[in-house]
């Protein structure tokens, strides 16, 4: 049988596989971002009522440490999406697919980044 | 050269529980050659399934430290960690200990209707070669590995798995062949209902590519 | 022992009953279904349909006349000649005749796709023995291809059923002396069944895996043979055991004894033993590696026997002189197997010995696979008379797919007309209790000790160089295995107990070898595959050795002429040369 890979080494670690991990990724972080959808429009609709709170929220996505968060969330959702996408009309096999995983983690990563270097973290 | 090996005891009924058990091996020994010398030696109740032990039948399917492997091609002496770890297939009836019931895996191939269909050709010989590399993809040998490492086949019972899917495939490309089955497989519980994960292709032990087969499937892209 | 059912839970009728999952089989099954009225028909299988079997594991190919240049009696002249005029000519000649309709049914119908040359036509390979190249093939593993589209039609067709994991203990007497189905043992459920049927075919597939080399699937045992002798049928040359020259050499592993193609010497490997000298050149110096199988493994065998072999037991093949790039691409599932293995076909020598293959010898057809009990039928290597005294590559696969599709349309007429016989329950009852009497889960030998001892009993005793002395003493110390294994231990399970599997395995080896042991006692001649180191040369007129099981429970033996109908040994240039 053929040898271990990379991707296919980190298998042998109990139950853990790339790809796997990035498709329940990919749920998660969607259901979080309907939710943050909702709750930020909700707060949005309450903030021409009262706009005190408004302040308060556009300090909570200021903060920092929130960017930072919804920044590997949407940017992974968003890259991982895509990457999908580009699976799914054909383009590129599964191998490559599977290895473009580790590309997308590494571009959220470096987003992340740049966003905590912005923000002067 | 000793290793420890621990393996899932117990039937359908059984809560998980593992028995412990001491192999010697050789640079040579398979799993497979651990499982008999257990039996044999060691603990004759062990149940697991065998025939023609050189990756031909594809009976002996198994769970290699979470991985999805044919206990005859695998060498004890690449299994990396402190101890081996085997567990039956996924998504499969356990009769008992290792020895899984098939019969789902091979319902669900007959359900995706699966299987050549005549054109009654009669004394016809199909006269050139299909093109490759799709040939290489009639090479399965229905072992199973991929079904069990799917988890979309464990979350959706009717989804068809990976190895009917891959067979859907090689029908479609073969000219001789006079079956109707698109209508099962432009759906969830065909090539629709695949989420690309491509575990399938990983624990393929032949190195066929059941992931991409689906992901042609999706898009008649027969050629 | 209380685990086990004592009961039989169940009795199940059908009108045709399949012993067997293999090519011969599920063609036989195929068959009988294949028009209206279609009659039932039960699959017993000991392991997976369509995956255990040796149909499975074939490499080579299947031989059949489809070129406009060839001919059915070139095909039927070199399988008799290969055979040393043993063969049963009128089963040779069905052989020839059926085998190309059933490639083009294989194809049509099945779905299976053989190879084709660069015209588009199959391709049809050389293979040693045959006047013509006529072998057809999908790669080096035509068998996995045969089997999986057999397997695909008969889970696809619902008029089939099928019992996996069960395996017949003994033939069930039906009416007039025929056999009225059999008593199954179903493993899933650890269970007994009763199985009535107007005909019950046997096609588990021989299968002498009771050498210390041997190439089937590990669950073979034999089972039709031995079913067949305790029935009473007539059993013939059992004495012809083909042993393959090249298995593996890979002690302490299951890869022990696994075969590497005859493609490897047709395509210029060389054998060496372990002083580095080409030894064929003392057996066969004209054709050197090239030569017939049962020249090359009697060479590689008396090699070891005499010292000349490497410490391990086997001798050297070496290709790796093609250089290993050429190697990979003309043999890629043999280069794998051999680096499971330890060693690495494509770069270095491999170490082999002659491996036990398939036994031409069985139970006794005609040429409607009716075996001498009415109601018994036998088809595949279950079945003797096809082969002779030595099988043709190619012609094995041929044999269990043309005979099996031969017995099923057969049969669907046949039980067209009968009536459902009556079985004796009492018999069964009886039965069941003698094979629980023999099974401990306290006491008794253990099953897998007793297979090693037989495995190298027969190795050495009734191997592929036979002579007197030995077999007597063969004779004399496997009734004393048969006596050891009356009372097996079986550890304390109840459903899949592979201990108790492979008890009831060892059961059914030890009664054919013994039986192969007095056949090869009583033929002092060497023909084909059998040799004789103290009769090495063949008589004149070639008998068949039939036997049977008499009243008293012993076997009675008796010479036969076989059915020389078309060909007599006289026709064929040289063939007194050769005796």
């Amino acid at each position: 049988m053929k040898g271990p890979s990379l991707l296919y080494a980190l298998r042998w670690v109990r139950g853990m596989d790339i790809a796997r991990w990035a498709h329940r990724l990919q749920r998660w972080s969607g259901l979080f971002l309907t939710a943050f959808a909702m709750w930020h429009t909700v707060q949005l609709y309450r903030s021409a009522r009262d706009p005190g709170s408004l302040a308060t929220h556009l300090a909570l996505l200021y903060n920092p440490w929130f960017m930072v968060a919804i920044t590997l969330v949407v940017g992974f959702h968003g890259l991982n999406g895509l990457r999908q996408l580009v699976y799914e009309v054909g383009i590129l096999g599964i191998t490559s697919q599977r290895r473009l995983v580790l590309v997308v983690g590494m571009l959220v990563l470096l987003l992340a980044f740049g966003v905590m270097a912005w923000r002067g973290v | 050269m000793e290793r420890k090996v621990l393996i899932w005891r117990g039937g359908p009924d059984s809560g998980t529980s593992f028995a412990e058990y001491r192999v010697p091996f050789t640079s040579r020994s398979t799993v497979l050659d651990a499982l008999l010398y257990i039996q044999r030696q060691l603990d004759p109740t062990l149940a697991f399934r065998y025939a023609c032990r050189k990756g031909m039948c594809g009976t002996c399917g198994i769970r290699v430290n979470g991985v999805e492997r044919l206990a005859c091609s695998t060498h004890l002496s690449i299994v990396p960690g402190k101890e081996v770890r085997l567990e039956p297939l996924r998504h499969l009836p356990v009769i008992r200990d290792l020895a899984v019931d098939f019969t789902p895996f091979f319902q669900r191939w007959v359900r995706l209707n699966g299987a050549f269909v005549s054109s009654d050709a009669g004394d016809h010989l199909y006269g050139s070669s299909l093109p490759e590399p799709l040939v290489r993809w009639r090479e399965c040998i229905s072992c199973a590995l991929c079904y069990s490492a799917c988890d979309t086949v464990g979350r959706a019972t009717s989804f068809a798995g990976p190895a009917a899917l891959n067979r859907a495939l090689t029908l479609a490309i073969d000219p001789r062949d006079k079956g109707n089955r698109w209508h099962r497989v432009d759906r969830i519980e065909g090539a629709l209902g695949c989420h690309a994960m491509g575990v399938c292709t990983l624990v393929c032990p032949k190195g066929l590519d059941p992931a991409t087969a689906i992901q042609r499937l999706r898009w008649r892209r027969l050629a | 022992m209380g685990e086990i059912g004592l009961e039989i839970i169940e009795e199940l009728t059908a009108d045709i009953l399949i012993l067997g999952g293999g090519g011969a089989a599920l063609m036989c099954a195929l068959h009988a279904t294949d028009q209206v009225p279609t009659p039932r028909v039960l699959l017993v299988v000991k392991g997976l349909l369509g995956k255990s079997g040796c149909t499975r594991m074939v490499q080579g190919g299947m031989n059949a006349v489809l070129n406009p240049e060839d001919s059915l009696e070139a095909h039927f002249r070199d399988t008799v000649v290969g055979g040393a005029f043993l063969n049963d000519q009128e089963l040779v000649w069905l052989l020839v005749t059926h085998a190309p309709r059933i490639v083009f049914e294989l194809e049509n119908r099945y779905g299976i796709l053989f190879d084709r040359d660069e015209y588009g036509r199959i391709h049809q390979k050389p293979f040693a023995g045959q006047s013509f190249n006529r072998t057809v093939h999908k790669g080096d593993l035509t068998g996995i291809e045969v089997m999986e589209r057999l397997r695909e039609a008969v889970w696809a067709r619902s008029s089939l059923v099928f019992l996996e994991d069960a395996q017949a203990v003994a033939l069930l007497p039906g009416e007039e002396g025929g056999v009225g189905g059999a008593l199954v043992l179903d493993h899933r459920s650890g269970h007994f069944l009763v199985v009535r049927a107007k005909a019950t075919v046997l096609a588990t597939g021989g299968g002498p895996t009771f050498y210390r080399f041997s190439t089937p699937s590990r669950e073979k045992s034999l089972d039709g043979i031995a079913l067949a002798y305790r029935a009473g049928a007539e059993l013939m040359d059992l004495e012809m055991i083909q042993f393959h020259p090249t298995g593996l050499v890979c002690p302490g592993s299951e890869l022990n004894g696994a075969v590497l193609e005859e493609g490897l010497r047709g395509a210029g490997a060389v054998l060496l033993n372990a002083r580095g000298e080409r030894f064929m050149v003392r057996y066969d110096p004209t054709r050197m590696e090239r030569s017939t199988r049962d020249i090359v493994a009697r060479a590689a065998y008396m090699e070891i026997m005499e010292g000349r072999g490497t410490p391990q037991g086997g001798v050297y093949i070496d290709i790796s002189h093609l250089g290993r790039e050429r190697v990979e691409a003309m043999f890629p599932g043999m280069v794998e197997r051999t680096r499971m293995a330890g060693y690495d076909l494509a770069t270095g020598p491999v170490e082999v010995c002659p491996t036990a293959h398939f036994i031409m010898g069985g139970i006794r057809i005609d040429e409607m696979c009716r075996t001498s009990l009415p109601g018994l039928y036998a088809a595949g290597e279950d079945a003797a008379g096809v082969h002779g005294a030595n099988r043709l590559g190619g012609n094995g696969i041929a044999e269990s797919l043309v005979f099996g599709a031969l017995a099923g349309e057969l049969l669907r007429e046949e039980v067209a007309e009968k009536a459902l016989p009556r079985v004796d329950i009492l018999y069964a009852r009886d039965a069941v209790r003698e094979l629980m009497d023999g099974l401990s889960t306290e006491q008794g030998e253990s099953p897998a000790g007793l297979w090693a001892e037989l495995k190298d009993l027969m190795w050495t005793h009734v191997g592929v160089v036979r002579e007197e002395a030995l077999l007597r003493e063969a004779i004399r110390r496997l009734e004393g295995l048969r006596e050891r294994a009356r009372k097996l231990w079986v550890g304390p399970t109840n459903r899949f107990n592979l201990t108790l599997m492979q008890a009831l395995s060892l059961r059914n080896a030890l009664e054919v070898a013994w039986l192969v042991a007095h056949s090869a006692l009583y033929r002092n001649e060497s023909r084909g595959a059998h040799f004789r180191r103290d009769h090495p040369s063949s008589w004149e007129v070639p008998k068949n050795l039939v036997l049977r099981r008499s009243l008293s429970g012993e076997p009675s033996f008796e010479w036969r002429s076989p059915r020389m109908t078309r060909l007599q040994p006289e026709e064929v240039k040289g063939w007194s040369e050769r005796s």
